[in-house]
């Protein structure tokens, strides 16, 4: 567990202390990670070192302590997430099947058992939902930002941000009704 | 995992609970979609790469670099600022001949059009107003404190060098070219060596 990042921490990595910036790393980097694998990028590891690398050396530039740094790093990653996907649809990357990569194989049937959705059953459910509804519901849940803070990050009002939330939320019901995923 | 509820940025900055809707009740058909997304920010990154672990070592030196960088830019504004002041001022002194000073005709006679380093360390001084009676010496540039003086920071001056190099290169360039002049022309005579002890002094 790493410690928590606070105003101090925040101001410490602005004043370029590397012990900070490693404290924010370690505590954000899941969170981007997870961003970015359920906005389904094709390496999100190497995009969330991007992210980093492009977000760390720019802490000068923040105000708004710790929910500040927060909602920029997601800034940040939004926008690479946007690139990523934008260059995936002007050159689609052709790859080798690699099976421990396949976030879509099926899992055991005691796994079932245990687990009946696990995070790529949830990625494939989200790749449902309009593409707005599915990025605010995904940096509401994963990357755990305020309706405030995903308004900022996406460029939205935050009316509409509930709004978008509200519906998405009622989609993802319907297609798990259809689907017939149960708890 | 609901001590995501408890977690400081679970309400964001505004310290709104989150919306119930975000939250379902433990038997709701959206409770485990919704608990498998949030496992999603617990994934483990890799190890990052030699570029970032770089930056997560030593932190300083990426915003050392850019604020050099801030600081070059207006450094850089303010030699070319004093460059054009400088060439301007020199037409003026080419234009009258009352408003020349050795100085400048010492710089002139000096100018060396691929140079820019010399031209902008010669530039920034106040020359035009110099008095008649100022020596004017080509080594004066040397001693020059005004380029360092703008480099107020302890921790860029090492690192910006145009303002203060160009003093200190040109002439070491003059005597590298020196060398290979004498070098090249060991053979002539003492001319060569005698006019560098000249230099020296």
């Amino acid at each position: 567990m790493t410690a928590p990042i606070t105003d101090g921490v925040v101001r410490a990595a602005q004043d370029g202390e590397a012990a900070a910036f490693r404290v924010i790393y370690e505590e954000l980097a899941p969170v981007v990670l997870g961003y970015l694998t359920a906005k389904g990028v094709a390496d999100p590891e190497a995009v969330t070192a991007d992210v980093f690398l492009a977000a760390l050396p720019r802490l000068r530039e923040l105000s708004g302590g710790a929910a500040g740094l927060r909602t920029f790093v997601m800034s940040v990653a939004h926008a690479r997430m946007v690139d990523d996907a934008r260059r995936r649809r002007r050159q689609p990357v052709w790859c080798q099947y690699d099976v421990a990569s396949d976030l879509r194989s099926a899992a055991s049937a005691e796994h079932d058992a245990m687990e009946l959705l696990g995070a790529a059953r949830v990625v494939e459910l989200l790749r449902d939902l309009p593409a707005d509804q599915r990025e605010v519901l995904v940096l509401r849940v994963v990357a755990d930002l305020s309706v405030q803070e995903v308004a900022t990050v996406i460029g939205r009002s935050p009316g509409a941000v509930k709004q978008l939330q509200h519906r998405a939320v009622r989609k993802l019901r319907q297609i798990v009704i259809e689907q017939g995923v149960t708890a | 995992m609901n001590d995501d509820v408890s977690h400081p940025w679970a309400a964001g900055s505004s310290g709104v609970t989150p919306v119930d809707e975000l939250q379902p009740a433990p038997g709701d058909i959206l409770d485990s979609p919704l608990r498998e997304l949030r496992r999603l920010r617990h994934l483990q990154p890799p190890a990052p790469p030699p570029e970032l672990n770089q930056l997560l070592l030593t932190g300083l030196p990426t915003l050392r670099s850019g604020r050099t960088h801030r600081r070059t830019i207006l450094v850089s504004g303010a030699l070319a600022v004093a460059v054009a002041t400088g060439v301007s001022g020199m037409a003026a002194a080419h234009d009258s001949p009352r408003a020349g000073v050795p100085v400048q005709t010492s710089t002139t006679s000096q100018f060396d059009p691929g140079d820019h380093h010399q031209r902008a360390s010669l530039a920034p001084r106040p020359s035009p107003v110099v008095p008649p009676g100022a020596p004017s010496t080509p080594t004066e540039p040397e001693n020059d404190p005004t380029p360092s003086e703008r480099v107020d920071d302890r921790a860029a001056s090492s690192s910006i060098t145009p303002p203060s190099a160009p003093s200190r290169s040109a002439t070491p360039r003059r005597e590298r070219e020196g060398s290979d002049d004498r070098a090249r022309f060991t053979s002539p005579g003492p001319r060569p060596s005698t006019s560098f002890t000249h230099r020296d002094e």
